[in-house]
């Protein structure tokens, strides 16, 4: 009776150490660059938010499970950004194959994808297979950046976390696909933290006098894709049939 | 396999609920107008943005009969679902649950197919308008 007890309490032992060594070994370190750094490299699936004011939880745009979004809530409008989020009818840039900018680009149906080094961070969009850079080598941002559709960034870091700043958009996209408005004056700041290995907290504000009397934030989990994950290839204007409404026809219903 | 599909469009039918995507579903598919068409699979266009189904047959509601192009998710979503490139077969008879195009020509959303084995998949992109499949 008492070897018994015996090989039981060892069974049992044995059993702990097994499960705290699997632990152990789930629980990988963040990836340092050679700067010491956290490293972003990876493919990141991120919520699909179609609206900026809504919170969202569990399954990411890519159906990877654990994404989330903290929405803003009611949008702090000025007259002028009022008038421009009432406006019926608005040209909608994304079903015509222009780019989603800046902001949108990361609340897309489909994963994104970084590459982080010292000097600048790379980050690749499956949404209309699009890249951007980052430098984070310490310049500053430029005063005047030419108007473009994902506008210019730079970035430093605040202890472990990556600061984002963006500036110099054109004001022809939307923060979000519920076509909530920004102008030219918008600034975006993203706070990038990995918080362990599988997990990046993504906080975003977005500044902009001209719409919004206040920054607009949300906050957001990304969650690294498994092993074997890839970006695919997207070619927005390859199959494009039924721009605006009006479907052109395959030549089998011709 | 059967069960596993179906589970996975209970999930996916569930988390689509929004109307946005990136063609904009409500600029040139009208949820008023839901088609049901029963018929045989003639072209499969296995491409961006959204892949193009095209089937020979007739939609229950309205009695018309024509090559009805369905528009559904795309190549990416799909595949990551598991719904890969051969899944869909010129030949194969299938029913599509979808919603008719605004101007109104023989083309649509297609949300939901169904093969006459009682398959089904949701092949919509994500937050495009969900059809109701129920009899």
């Amino acid at each position: 009776m008492k070897s018994h007890r015996i090989l039981l309490v060892s069974i049992l032992l044995l059993l702990g150490l097994v499960v705290i060594a699997f632990s152990a070994q789930s629980k990988k370190q963040v990836p340092r660059l050679s700067n010491g750094k956290p490293d972003f490299t990876g493919v990141w699936d991120h919520p699909r938010v179609a609206d900026i004011t809504k919170d969202a939880n569990g399954s990411c745009a890519g159906e990877t499970p654990g994404c989330k979004n903290i929405g803003s809530g009611d949008l702090p409008f000025t007259p002028a950004g009022k008038a421009e989020n009432d406006k019926k009818d608005r040209f909608d840039y994304g079903a015509h194959c222009l780019p989603w900018g800046y902001v949108r680009s990361f609340a897309t149906p489909y994963p994104h994808a970084y590459v982080s080094h010292p000097d600048r961070l790379a980050i690749m969009w499956e949404q209309d297979n699009a890249f951007h850079m980052v430098p984070t080598d310490g310049r500053p941002l430029p005063k005047d950046p030419d108007p473009s559709w994902r506008g210019t960034s730079v970035g430093h870091w605040d202890g472990d976390t990556l600061v984002i700043e963006t500036v110099g958009f054109n004001g022809k996209t939307w923060l979000d696909t519920a076509e909530h408005p920004h102008s030219d004056q918008l600034k975006v700041t993203e706070r990038l933290t990995r918080t362990d290995y599988d997990h990046i907290n993504y906080e975003l504000i977005m500044e902009d006098s001209k719409f919004y009397s206040k920054p607009i934030k949300n906050v957001r989990t990304f969650v690294l894709m498994k092993p074997g994950q890839e970006l695919y290839e997207y070619s927005c204007a390859e199959n494009n049939r039924c721009e605006g409404g009006h479907c052109t026809p395959s030549d089998v219903q011709k | 396999m059967v069960k596993k599909l179906l589970a996975l469009v209970v999930v996916l039918v569930g988390a689509a609920t929004a109307v946005y995507a990136h063609h904009s579903f409500a600029a040139e598919f009208d949820r008023q107008k839901p088609v049901k068409v029963n018929g045989k699979i003639v072209k499969v266009e296995w491409m961006n943005p959204h892949i193009w189904i095209y089937v020979d047959g007739k939609d229950e509601i309205s009695g018309r009969t024509a090559v009805w192009g369905f528009s559904a998710g795309p190549p990416s979503t799909l595949s990551r679902r598991g719904i890969k490139r051969d899944f869909l077969k010129v030949g194969d008879v299938v029913k599509v649950d979808g919603f008719l195009a605004k101007d109104g020509s023989a083309n649509g959303s297609g949300g939901q197919i169904t093969f006459p084995d009682g398959r089904s998949v949701f092949t919509a992109a994500a937050e495009d308008a969900v059809p109701n499949t129920s009899k």
